[in-house]
């Protein structure tokens, strides 16, 4: 059946949008591990419906989006954040693979999944020589900084919106798989919960984010890979429902 | 009005991407099988083309060929057989950002490079963590797009037992200088993870859209 | 050219990429479902085939119902009140990258190599509910078919590379399927080669895919 020239063009805009969908996913890996956060919110769209869903909570909004990136994690350019103990010696790594891209047939919108194995590695305060300190507390004289590498693998499912002629962020939920040090099996430590962030400007997960156990099942829907669509309107994920 | 014209070159811009995809997947497969020959084919032809490894940098189609034909060393090599004995060198390729000039001629490619390292090499006997990331430039040559500049960074090489975060004891196999005729000295040491390291704020530089690469 | 004959030009072309697209999505759900045991969705993803054909590290399986009795016998469906208790604690998960994708040019098929770094967790409820947290990387050759207007896994091969529990090396490790799984109806073909100090690896797994015109017939020819 052949198509004609408007369905030709069509054709083309949606295979340039997937790449689109996957060169953005690139830049969000790259950015995020160089702490350009400022650069990364440029990436999303300028949207009261935006949803950003982390492991440790979600925002919304384009202002949301803003807090959880330029409040709770700041930039590089940030006094505050080449301060922190993540900056120096800090290496936040998460690829992004395993890519099902559907780009709507109106070509206005996208949705993908990816997986991403990653690491998170930098020099923390080596508090096992002082037991009984606890947050709040002066930090004890001698204290050593020692590394911590972990692996940390996390899964994503992503809707892409045209807003402008451009390609952004529009809704994306992170899940976490498990965040270990590299000497520990994943099994002993999977968790990754609301405590284990140091981030504020967020409202609670409406549920827990799954974490293995040797009674529990795997999810079947985290993420679901989207299939062939036409309108977003039609096929809104049900994923959205909870955040509110 | 139907601009087939354009479309056209649309297409063949976008048919660039699976071509540039595809050399990225091809060099992983030809260098972990020591396929060397092949995949220096792969390489324009030309005195610009530049490689830059953590251990130097190679100018030149001669010298790229050099440095994975001769340093590396081929399977079809009976020279090169026992060398390669035992090598198990996997390295992945994802996270790609991908932009085909608007004209056609070249190409920026990223990607991370997640792998492993197992030789019988201090520090790989029973496996190491490998991870890099790639900065590329392609070209098209004769039709055929082909490597044409390309930079890997070095993130970390460890035992898999070892944190990466840890000062290793010494340099391990492709961590330092060469000393070669075709090698030239890094215009710049590697960024190095450490306690006082700060991740670069461009390394890999990600490519923006671009119309066309100066001088071609 | 003639409008008629770039429109045709523009039409192919248009074909093979969305053909890309659709075979890369296809590992990608491939490895969600995988790891979901989802395994009848993974059975929708292959054509309806006597020539289908996997060969995996445990055994080999010809034509679709070959292919159902792997995922729906073999691993299982979480729907099946069984299958659901007997896996729990296990997450099989095989990130998929690094491809290499040719579509022939007679747009009926398409040749693709992937790899695959991952990680095998589960509860061996045959040894005292040991859990086991294991690297696995592997690598796939894949053929995809077009069938009634969609496209399909067709062959697949999986190439082991490496197994370990989290805290081994492991070059050493000569297994990559536990003994803790039985696969009933794999036939006897398998990939399992592991890797050995003394040997070459391997010049041709997978196969990198070239240009072909016809699944037979390379565009070298």
């Amino acid at each position: 059946m052949s198509r004609t020239y408007e369905e030709l063009k069509a054709g083309f805009e949606r295979i340039e949008a997937a790449q689109a969908c996957r060169n953005l996913m690139g830049k969000y890996s790259y950015l995020h591990t160089a702490m350009r956060n400022i650069d990364f919110m440029n990436l999303w769209a300028n949207r009261e419906d935006d949803i950003l869903a982390m492991p440790w909570g979600y925002y919304l909004g384009i202002e949301g989006v803003r807090k959880c990136y330029l409040e709770d994690h700041g930039d590089r350019s940030d006094p505050l954040v080449q301060a922190s103990p993540i900056f120096k010696g800090g290496m936040m790594m998460h690829a992004m693979d395993t890519a099902v891209v559907e780009v709507a047939k109106d070509g206005k919108t996208a949705k993908g999944v990816w997986l991403s194995p990653g690491h998170e590695s930098c020099y923390i305060p080596d508090f096992s020589k002082f037991p009984d300190w606890k947050k709040g507390d002066p930090l004890p004289e001698n204290l050593e900084i020692m590394s911590s590498c972990e692996w940390a693998w996390s899964k994503y499912y992503v809707d892409f919106i045209k807003e402008d002629g451009e390609w952004k962020f529009w809704k994306l939920r992170l899940w976490p798989i498990y965040k270990t040090d590299f000497y520990v099996p994943w099994t002993q430590h999977p968790d990754m919960d609301e405590v284990d962030f140091p981030f504020h400007n967020h409202k609670a997960l409406p549920e827990p984010n799954w974490a293995w156990n040797k009674e529990t099942v795997y999810p079947a829907d985290q993420p679901e890979p989207p299939v062939p669509y036409e309108h977003y309107e039609d096929a809104v994920p049900e994923l959205w429902k909870s955040f509110v | 009005m139907n601009d087939y014209e354009a479309l056209l070159h649309q297409a063949e811009r976008l048919e660039a991407l699976q071509k540039i995809r595809n050399l990225m997947g091809r060099y992983s497969y030809l260098h972990s099988a020591f396929r060397n020959k092949e995949y220096a084919e792969l390489w324009a032809k030309r005195e610009d083309d530049k490689l830059v490894m953590p251990f130097g940098k190679f100018v030149g189609w001669e010298a790229v060929r050099h440095c994975y034909v001769d340093l590396h060393g081929d399977r079809n090599n009976p020279d090169d057989i026992d060398e390669l004995r035992g090598l198990m060198m996997i390295h992945l390729m994802n996270t790609e950002i991908i932009e085909v000039a608007a004209d056609g001629k070249t190409a920026k490619g990223v990607w991370l490079s997640p792998g492993t390292e197992t030789a019988p090499q201090p520090g790989k006997e029973k496996g190491a963590w490998c991870w890099g990331k790639y900065e590329v430039e392609f070209i098209k040559e004769d039709g055929t797009w082909k490597f044409w500049h390309m930079i890997l960074y070095p993130l970390f090489l460890s035992p898999y037992d070892r944190s990466w975060g840890q000062p290793a004891p010494e340099k391990m196999l492709g961590q330092i200088q060469l000393e070669d005729p075709m090698c030239q000295p890094l215009d710049a040491p590697m960024w190095e993870y450490g306690p006082d390291a700060e991740y670069p704020y461009d390394e890999p530089a990600m490519p923006d859209p671009y119309e066309h690469y100066q001088g071609v | 050219m003639t409008e008629e004959k770039i429109r045709e030009q523009l039409e192919y072309t248009l074909f093979k990429l969305e053909a890309q697209e659709a075979c890369r999505n296809l590992m990608g759900r491939y490895s969600y479902y995988r790891t979901a045991f989802q395994s009848k969705e993974i059975v929708d993803l292959w054509a309806k085939r006597d020539d289908d054909k996997l060969v995996t590290p445990w055994g080999s399986y010809q034509g679709h119902q070959g292919i159902e009795a792997c995922y729906l016998q073999d691993i299982g469906d979480r729907s099946d009140a069984k299958v659901f208790e007997a896996i729990k604690g296990a997450v099989i998960m095989h990130e998929v990258d690094t491809e290499v994708i040719e579509v022939a040019e007679d747009l009926r098929t398409a040749k693709a190599a992937f790899l695959s770094q991952g990680h095998d967790t589960y509860v061996d409820r045959t040894d005292n509910e040991t859990v086991h947290a294991k690297w696995a990387w592997e690598k796939y050759s894949v053929d995809f078919i077009r069938e009634d207007g969609e496209w399909k896994i067709w062959h697949m091969t999986i190439y082991p590379l490496f197994q370990s529990e989290y805290g081994e090396g492991w070059a050493d490790n000569q297994t990559y399927v536990s003994e803790a799984f039985a696969f009933q109806n794999a036939g006897p073909e398998k990939t399992d080669w592991h890797y050995d100090r003394n040997e070459l690896y391997p010049a041709n797994e997978p196969a990198i895919p070239e240009a072909y015109v016809t699944y037979d017939k390379s565009s070298a020819e």
